[in-house]
């Protein structure tokens, strides 16, 4: 199948305007996966969590996407320019408090940990370099 | 994302269609107002159309829950797709709705 070795990459702005050109790209690699619409939708979460943060915080100018598809396997190179900012070492929000006392922030890194098989960070001259580690099952 | 409001019965519904990711979430902000001024009966948030929810729009629907909590009534949810339920569980956060 066409998919098993497909690299999909897309330049982005750092803004809001930025965020549909993010979803066609998510969508296409999704649609060259053949990924079911759930995996699909949790590899969207974890990507949008992660481009929000660059978008909100990171002072960058430019961000890059690649999608590298390997079987049922998808990892995504999220590069930017900004401050250096690693999310893995983020601290997890204190999920014992109950959740209408919960302090706001924190919640995006929550879910990218917790729906991606695993993110790796590093710091590459004056740029970030994050990767999410997704696997999916086919679409039916 | 589609927003419809409508009242049936006893309870304000609001029910979303579409994405409620980041691009939208200002717009769905704003087609929101009127419900953070309906003060006087319970609430509910039909999601069967609702394909997808960012941690943004889980805040909205956490700021919705407080409004309602705050005016002495309850908030409802229904008819969560596998995504949304799994946004809303893991963090907690469906423990303030009352699923149905």
């Amino acid at each position: 199948m066409a998919k098993k070795s497909d690299t999909l990459s897309v330049r982005l702005g750092v803004s809001e305007e930025a965020y549909p050109q993010l979803y066609d790209f998510l969508n296409e690699t999704a649609r060259t996966a053949k990924m079911d619409d759930y995996y699909a939708r949790r590899m969207r979460l974890v990507i949008e969590e992660a481009v929000g943060n660059i978008i909100g915080y990171s002072g960058a100018s430019e961000m890059t996407l690649v999608a590298a598809l390997s079987g049922n396997r998808v990892a995504i190179d999220i590069t930017d320019d900004g401050l250096p900012f690693d999310p893995t070492a983020f601290p997890e929000p204190d999920m014992s408090v109950p959740a209408d006392e919960r302090a706001e922030g924190g919640l995006g890194i929550f879910y990218m940990r917790q729906m991606s098989d695993r993110l790796a960070y590093r710091r590459d001259g004056d740029k970030n370099i994050l990767t999410v580690m997704l696997s999916f099952e086919d679409e039916e | 994302m589609d927003i419809n409001i409508s009242e049936q019965e006893d309870r304000l519904v609001v029910t979303f269609k579409g994405n409620m990711d980041n691009a939208s979430i200002r717009e769905a902000e704003q087609a929101l107002a009127p419900v953070f001024q309906c003060k006087d009966r319970d609430f509910l948030i039909d999601c069967s159309e609702l394909n997808y929810i960012s941690s943004r729009g889980l805040r909205l629907l956490v700021n919705l829950y407080k409004h309602f909590r705050d005016c002495g009534h309850s908030a409802f949810i229904r008819n969560m797709n596998k995504n949304v339920r799994e946004v809303l569980f893991n963090s907690g956060f469906l423990t303030l709705y009352v699923e149905e």
